[in-house]
């Protein structure tokens, strides 16, 4: 049971990465990003592409900044070019998630295209590769020896979801952004530029989404069809999420993850099911969230956080009565 | 007298005038016959010029291609596209060599792997007229695309398509390999040649991992050895959680070896969490052709988990061919690398596609069916004999034993044995 337990951490790690910035962008932006995989394809092999470009070993940091800087780069170039102008004409969100169906097909044939070119004038193959890092392969712990990448890609989570939790707390643009997400007539009456803060989520979401495709790498090959292959299992985390809280959502991973590498073991070992039943159990626990509890994002409901409060105030309301 | 006379002029005009008109009905029914002649003289003239000019124009033939560019056979898929542009560029120059005026060109759709698109494009070549189709690659693909081109006569060679299930004859599907059943015959051979009796095989649960491990099984027991299977489901990008049950299963089953029926992308997936499992990586592996080619397993990782497990695979290809080494030696120049797994066969099927148009004389479904019949009778290619068999499968099929190797301090493929007569060789 320890490689499933190992690879459930694995997994809640990728998934949150990947999920995370989808339902920070979904609340902030209305926009049912489809472009999402590609952002994850594209961290995934930039360290790929920088390894075997320079013919180097990569350092983790170098990494990690370069997949971030990246993904930033295209999600901004997404809204700059695609979202705002249809914002700006007052789309409406069908249109939009329509238009990011489209842009998702075009970044990935112009992404095949580009490796295509490298693989040729490199005569190397990347198609199908994983990136050369400077990491060992374990690091000796108490007198244990403990697998690097895993210890990685946990402080990897760790160290982003820290950062992104003080950004969105403690800075006048994460605040911004919040803002905007809640109310965003509101926030605009205030002086907050729509625009601008959109801008700047955007970056956050391509970026952090960028990293899960190089925590991705550091489990398994990557292929220009990465994203697209774990795209509907980060849509499930989101939807867990209700496409509004954070936290919720990569409760949401770990759910996933769990069904995924747990759940499956148990049900093939003791009831004979399947393996491939896997994306089964997956889905069938995204329909029982959207049945039991309809994210409240996609149906223009509150967020998580406000249905809490005001069932406090109601019971706050019935023990007033009471006395 | 005068009465005479004017007797005589009446007459004279008279004799004229019917003899005027005699002679001029005479004259246009000989001009009029004239004139017919020289239209049919000058129809023909213009016919054998349209016939000469025909013959100094040089006569283009498009064949479809359907390559898995993209999707789960993308790491093999862009480097059959080198193997075909090649057979294409080396299919014209043997036209000119001939002096036929005829040149053939390649339209290379990308099938992303998936049998929905490669029915797509057979459609898309079909409204373009095309009557020979290159491809696609896998089983499930060819399965997908058999009805649409039977019912429109469309020739399809596949190159790479060796599920048993699909050696039907008389239909429009050509397999420039032999079918799977021969296959699992040599690596039954293999497996029980290095003293291992019982087997897990972890395949595809698709058409060629199916057949591929029943074909298996019936042969390995033949040969008095257990073969248990276990499948996969081949839409996820990563295996860690079936790699994870594969080794509770061998370690509750007490298997000696694993037998892996993959493609590419999955296979090297695989292996990469096989390695980390100290269990797995103490028992034999051995593996069909599916995997030969990946870019991925001449990783350090992986192959030194290759070495560790000194996995050996079989692959359709007759190794003492000195038009393959040719051939080999030629694709290297171009993109550094050894050719993968099929190309061979696929470089040849190309080959046979265009002398067997010529062949036809026409460009017509049918007539191109039977000249491919007799050309590949008398055809020796990069693939040794090509020759069919009653469903349409390569005749005769030679299978290699391969690994990887360090050589010059790099990792390739090496064939390291062959499989014939049903006895295995293997090189020192």
């Amino acid at each position: 049971m320890t490689t499933e337990l190992i690879n459930t951490v694995w997994y809640a790690c990728i998934y949150g990465l990947m999920a995370v910035p989808l339902t920070l962008s979904y609340r902030t932006s209305r926009v049912l990003n489809f472009a999402h995989g590609v952002y994850v394809t594209i961290g995934a092999y930039i360290p790929v592409l920088i390894a075997k470009g320079f013919g180097i070993k990569v350092s983790p940091i170098l990494a990690v900044s370069a997949s971030f800087m990246t993904g930033a780069i295209i999600a901004m170039a997404s809204h700059a070019f695609v979202f705002s102008p249809l914002i700006k004409k007052k789309s409406t969100p069908v249109t939009l998630m329509i238009a990011s169906m489209g842009l998702w097909i075009f970044i990935k044939y112009a992404f095949y295209a580009v490796l295509g070119t490298l693989q040729k004038a490199w005569m190397t193959p990347i198609f199908y590769t994983s990136p050369n890092l400077e990491i060992p392969i374990l690091i000796s712990f108490m007198g244990m020896d403990i697998d690097a990448k895993l210890l990685l890609i946990i402080s990897l989570t760790s160290a982003t979801f820290s950062l992104l939790a003080f950004f969105l707390t403690k800075t006048k643009v994460g605040m911004a952004i919040r803002a905007i997400a809640d109310n965003p007539e509101l926030a605009q009456i205030t002086g907050i530029s729509r625009d601008k803060t959109l801008l700047v989520t955007w970056a956050i979401s391509g970026g952090v989404a960028a990293i899960g495709g190089f925590a991705w790498s550091l489990f398994a090959y990557v292929s220009p069809e990465t994203g697209d292959n774990v795209i509907l299992q980060v849509f499930a985390c989101s939807v867990i999420g209700g496409l509004i809280s954070l936290p919720i959502t990569f409760v949401g991973s770990v759910i996933i993850s769990s069904t995924e590498n747990l759940l499956i073991v148990f049900l093939h070992r003791y009831l004979g099911v399947e393996l491939s039943f896997r994306p089964f159990l997956s889905f069938f626990v995204l329909l029982l969230t959207i049945l039991i509890r309809p994210p409240a994002g996609a149906g223009g409901g509150l967020p998580y956080r406000y249905r809490l409060r005001s069932i406090f105030r109601v019971f706050q309301r019935e023990v007033k009565k009471n006395v | 007298m005068p009465r005479l006379l004017a007797f005589l002029v009446i007459g004279l005009v008279i004799g004229a005038g019917v003899a005027y008109a005699y002679m001029s009905s005479v004259m246009s029914t000989a001009y009029a016959d004239l004139n017919t002649t020289i239209n049919n003289l000058n129809s023909k003239i213009s016919q054998l010029q349209d016939q000469i000019n025909r013959l100094n124009q040089t006569l283009e033939y498009s064949i479809g291609v359907t390559l898995p560019l993209t999707g789960a056979l993308t790491d093999v898929g862009v480097q059959w596209r080198t193997v075909v542009e090649m057979a294409f560029e080396d299919l014209n120059k043997e036209m000119q060599k001939y002096k036929m005026r005829v040149k053939f060109t390649p339209i290379i759709q990308d099938d992303k792997t998936t049998d929905t698109q490669a029915l797509a494009n057979v459609q898309t070549f079909h409204q373009a007229g095309i009557k020979v189709i290159i491809g696609p690659a896998a089983s499930f693909q060819v399965k997908a695309i058999k009805s649409y081109v039977d019912d429109n006569k469309i020739v399809v060679l596949s190159p790479s398509s060796t599920a048993p299930t699909l050696a039907i004859p008389d239909d429009y599907i050509y397999r420039t390999v032999g079918s799977d059943a021969g296959q699992a015959k040599a690596l039954a051979a293999l497996v029980k040649s290095q003293g291992i009796n019982k087997v897990i095989v972890f395949h595809r649960d698709d058409e060629y991992g199916v057949a591929f491990e029943d074909f298996f099984e019936r042969e390995f027991s033949a040969l008095g050895g257990t073969s248990i299977g276990m499948k996969y489901d081949v839409t996820r990008e990563d295996f860690a959680s079936e790699v994870a049950q594969l080794s509770a299963r061998t370690r509750q089953e007490g298997v000696e070896g694993i037998v892996i029926i993959t493609f590419d992308t999955d296979g090297v997936n695989i292996l990469s969490h096989a390695r980390k499992d100290s269990y797995l990586a103490s028992l034999r592996w051995f593996s069909s052709e599916g995997i030969h080619g990946a870019m991925g397993l001449l990783g350090e990782d992986i192959a030194t988990f290759i070495q560790k497990t000194n996995l050996l695979g079989t692959r359709p290809l007759f190794r003492e061919n000195p038009l393959l080494h040719a051939f080999a030696s030629q694709y290297r120049d171009k993109t550094g690398i050894d050719p993968p797994v099929f190309s061979a066969n696929l470089y040849d099927a190309v080959m046979l596609a265009g002398w067997a148009v010529v062949r036809a004389g026409v460009y017509e479904g049918e007539a191109i069916r039977s000249a491919l019949d007799e050309v590949a009778k008398n055809y020796y290619g990069v693939s040794g004999l090509t020759m069919f068999d009653e469903n349409g499968d390569k005749l005769f099929q030679d299978y290699s034993v391969w690994t990887v190797k360090l050589v010059s301090g790099e990792y390739r493929y090496v064939d390291v044995g062959s499989y014939s007569g049903g006895v295995i060789t293997l090189e020192e």
